[in-house]
């Protein structure tokens, strides 16, 4: 973070500072656990059994604990205790989901957050993360395999690519959103939200037959329709990011 | 003027008056209803709780039928009776036909 | 075995139970054994639009709470034999709809009906979703108009992910649409979004074009599906929806609204 001093015309001098951060959306992969009973030593037990079976597994994985079959016990456990046991075992939990008022209350006290939602991920991306070496905090794995979808991708459906490049050989409704690690085409109107690049890969790019999007993203930064410059509307077009900003081609 | 009463148009302006009518008829009972429980298939269980003290029946072979009119309600109640079977001991004579109870 | 077929639209007031009605008993007429069953527990509708309102005795909920037989609940329509009406609570509430119950209730109606037609609530909750659930064919009941369109769409989306057969991959429920209240004059005007606009968005087989008319409102004032009503254009159109639905490839003919003749507009004027 550079501060520079520039001074204007009448020779005041000003501090043109870059600013402290950049706002950006990005997707991470967490690992649920969903107790079926309280924190007891049997839970305990299966904590270490399942950190012994695959300790890559849980390297820097973020962890959340899904409270849905647990409502019933309320507020009775101990999120503080709990959270430094699981951290003991290098389990890191960040979060709870589906609790009940009083659960979410104990659990803000103890420094977790609620988190809403969230989507299962395919079980093949969790084999991958298994393989994955300790060390390696370097550049992504390269995409494999990209997803193809030749039926229309109606409004309120959600597609995500998390391996690769996603390829859709048809219409995208508006309120529909496709999300990939990679790249996106479609092959077809793009009428709702594209996110490329969601891993945080910024030589990601968007390829439209015909741009009517809601909204596109790569790695993060992002263009609404009113900020869509009109004259790439219904056009070919491919979007990437160059110095930081996401901008718009046409393709000819 | 009757005279040019071919040149109404297609729909029936009578039609309106239909729909009043029906709307009273039913918002009419819908409303007791509202405050009063479900009470038909209570009173097809008891009924045929009350028979099978006496006679022998499946539940199928009894039938509750409502049919609401503007000032009177019908309500029908039909029980098939099994034929030639001897009725139990401390009842009454039953005839093995069709009962209808209105 | 029977055709299960859910009417549908996301969008409320488009035209489902105006549509169930007039579908099943076009059906009736032509032969087919069908069933509607009104599936909006607690605003209960498709028994009115049929002019059975007065008959309802037992309900879908009835049945399925084992409280009466299904024979029971079920009401035969006076005017057409091959038409049955299985109508709705109008005290209980959505939660008194369960898939298990809902599947033995459509089990017990597959052996005596050709077409059983299960008309949704709006809205894309319990009740729509268990209207479509165990769906073979789906009627998305659209008008030419924004939100009905967008929620059209959506209701596609959930067709194609949130039905028996797409969970057990048996093959797609096969989608239709059924455009209604469509008016060509406003569509000739620019004020109204036409056929070809909405196909393309929807991008789903055209089953019918049901004109906006005033024959539908007499026709559900007076209780009598309008397809019974041989000088209504709505009813002509959805004459011809049935038929496509049975197979058969008919031209679509775009009908507008019914307008009385000049001789007619001038003499009542005068009268």
């Amino acid at each position: 973070m550079t501060n520079s001093q520039r001074a204007d015309v009448n020779g005041h001098k000003h501090r043109t500072a870059v600013a402290p951060f950049q706002v950006r959306g990005r997707f991470f992969t967490a690992i649920v656990l969903q107790m079926t009973r309280g924190p007891d030593a049997e839970f305990f037990q299966a904590v270490d059994a399942l950190v012994a079976q695959t300790p890559h597994f849980f390297s820097d994985a973020p962890f959340v604990l899904d409270l849905d079959r647990t409502n019933a016990i309320g507020a009775s456990i101990d999120f503080i205790g709990l959270t430094r046991e699981l951290r003991k075992r290098k389990v890191m939990l960040i979060g709870v989901q589906n609790g009940t008022i009083e659960q979410n209350r104990a659990a803000l006290t103890a420094g977790l957050i609620t988190l809403p939602g969230g989507y299962d991920t395919p079980p093949d991306a969790n084999k991958k993360r298994e393989g994955a070496p300790k060390e390696d905090k370097g550049p992504q794995e390269p995409p494999s395999g990209a997803l193809l979808v030749t039926d229309p991708v109606r409004s309120g459906q959600r597609i995500f690519a998390d391996t690769g490049d996603l390829v859709v050989v048809a219409s995208v409704s508006s309120g529909a959103e496709l999300i990939a690690r990679g790249n996106i085409h479609v092959y077809g109107r793009m009428r709702g939200r594209a996110l490329a690049g969601v891993n945080g890969d910024s030589t990601a790019r968007i390829f439209c037959q015909s741009l009517e999007a809601e909204l596109i993203a790569i790695a993060g930064l992002y263009k609404t329709s009113d900020t869509i410059e009109s004259s790439f509307r219904n056009q070919r077009v491919q979007a990437f990011l160059e110095d930081g900003t996401l901008r718009i081609r046409s393709l000819k | 003027m009757k005279l040019f009463e071919f040149l109404r148009r297609p729909n029936a302006p009578n039609s309106a008056q239909t729909a009043k009518d029906r709307l009273q008829l039913v918002l009419a009972h819908e409303r007791q209803d509202r405050t009063q429980p479900d009470y038909l298939p209570l009173l097809q269980k008891d009924i045929l709780g009350v028979i099978r003290r006496y006679v022998e029946v499946a539940s199928d072979q009894i039938h509750v039928r409502l049919q609401r009119g503007d000032r009177m309600s019908t309500l029908e109640i039909e029980v098939e009776l099994p034929a030639s079977r001897a009725p139990m001991a401390n009842s009454a004579t039953a005839t093995p036909s069709s009962a209808f109870a209105r | 075995m029977a055709k299960i077929i859910v009417i549908t639209s996301g969008k409320g007031g488009v035209g489902k139970t105006t549509s169930t009605a007039a579908l099943g008993a076009g059906l009736a007429l032509r032969g087919k054994k069908t069933v509607v069953i009104d599936f909006d527990v607690g605003l209960r509708n498709l028994d009115m639009v049929m002019g059975c309102e007065r008959r309802v005795v037992f309900d879908f909920i009835n049945v399925i709470q084992g409280d009466a037989k299904l024979n029971q609940a079920l009401i035969k329509d006076r005017r057409l034999d091959n038409l049955s009406i299985l109508p709705t609570s109008q005290t209980r509430d959505k939660d008194a709809l369960t898939r298990e119950g809902v599947e033995k209730v459509i089990d017990e109606l597959r052996n005596e009906f050709d077409y059983i037609l299960c008309d949704s609530p709006a809205g894309i909750e319990r009740g729509a979703h268990l209207a479509m659930y165990f769906a073979d064919e789906a009627v998305v009941v659209t008008n030419p108009e924004v939100s009905s369109v967008r929620d059209s769409d959506r209701v596609l989306g959930l067709l194609s992910s949130k039905t028996r057969r797409a969970e057990k991959g048996e093959g797609p429920v096969k989608p239709h649409l059924l455009l209604t209240r469509y008016d060509p004059d406003r569509v000739a005007r620019g004020d109204m979004m036409k056929v070809e606009d909405i196909l393309e968005i929807l991008s789903i087989p055209l089953l019918g074009i049901v004109p906006e008319s005033p024959t539908v409102l007499s026709a559900s004032n007076v209780g009598t599906p309008v397809v019974l009503n041989e000088s209504s254009n709505a009813g002509m159109a959805y004459a011809d929806a049935v038929s496509r639905l049975m197979g058969e490839q008919i031209e679509m003919r775009v009908l507008g609204p019914e307008r009385r003749s000049l001789l007619q507009r001038l003499l009542w004027r005068a009268v």
